[in-house]
């Protein structure tokens, strides 16, 4: 199964790679380079969204954990939508989440980001 | 019954690996679940050969062994490299920050949490690991 990965922008600074199929030892690579090239530009956020993610493994959580290590070092943030149970089960068993910022739905993830919008304004 | 693929040991073999789980083990009878977590276990154990076993190695091949009964799938993945236990590797700290933890370690815990028993046996000068999930 091969890797989707689609990216788009959010809103100015936060952006969303929309992962989709395998993302494994032989397709993670692809979404390193991908990440690395984000994160070259100025991004405070990035949104993984995983909805149509069928299995990850722990080459793929590597790369998410890169990607916060990263945005982490720049004052931004890693963010996380429409796990899979399956998925979420994998970064839960290696505590790899308390870090980041989980939403369930686009709904969560809009009133989240407007929250933060106005925190910065004051 | 038991069905056998032999692999270049390469992660580029995993697609290949791939479509031989999905041929034998993705039916009704299997759950999604256990579907998932033996794909995920048999990917960690076969990179974490060729990541680290098969150094000496030019040419080697792993062969992955399934087994399914009314209780369980066992499945049995051996290569010809040098002995080497992926067992022994230390799990990772998790009480150190994400951002300064060590990464490796990481795939054969997953291994360890999702199956229902893990082994590892030297045997004629082949690693023989074998996992067991069960089925209900």
């Amino acid at each position: 199964m091969a890797l989707l990965v689609k990216r788009s922008v959010k809103s100015p600074g936060i952006l969303i790679l929309t992962v989709g199929g395998s993302l494994d030892a032989n397709t993670s690579s692809q979404l390193e380079a991908e990440v690395n090239d984000l994160l070259k530009g100025l991004a405070r956020g990035l949104i993984f969204d995983f909805e149509l993610l069928e299995f990850i493994s722990s080459a793929g959580i590597r790369v998410v954990l890169m990607a916060q290590k990263e945005l982490k070092k720049k004052g931004g943030a890693v963010m996380m939508m429409n796990m899979q149970p399956q998925i979420q089960k994998v970064f839960d068993i290696i505590k790899a989440l308390p870090d980041a910022t989980i939403f369930s739905s686009v709904e969560e993830l809009d009133d989240y980001l407007a929250k933060m919008q106005e925190s910065s304004r004051r | 019954m038991k069905l056998t693929g032999e692999y270049e040991a390469h992660i580029k073999s995993l697609e290949k690996i791939g479509d031989f789980l999905v041929r034998n083990l993705d039916s009704d009878s299997l759950s999604k679940t256990v579907f998932f977590d033996l794909k995920l276990a048999i990917e960690e154990i076969f990179t974490n050969i060729v990541k680290y076993g098969l150094q000496d190695q030019q040419v080697a091949k792993i062969t992955i062994t399934l087994q399914v009964d009314d209780e369980a799938v066992h499945v049995e993945i051996c290569d010809s490299g040098i002995a080497f236990n992926p067992l022994n590797a230390a799990a990772p700290d998790f009480y150190i920050p994400l951002e300064e933890r060590k990464l490796g370690g990481m795939g054969i815990f997953l291994v360890k949490q999702l199956m229902d028993n893990v082994s590892y046996r030297r045997d004629e000068n082949r690693n023989i690991l074998t996992i067991k999930k069960n089925i209900c």
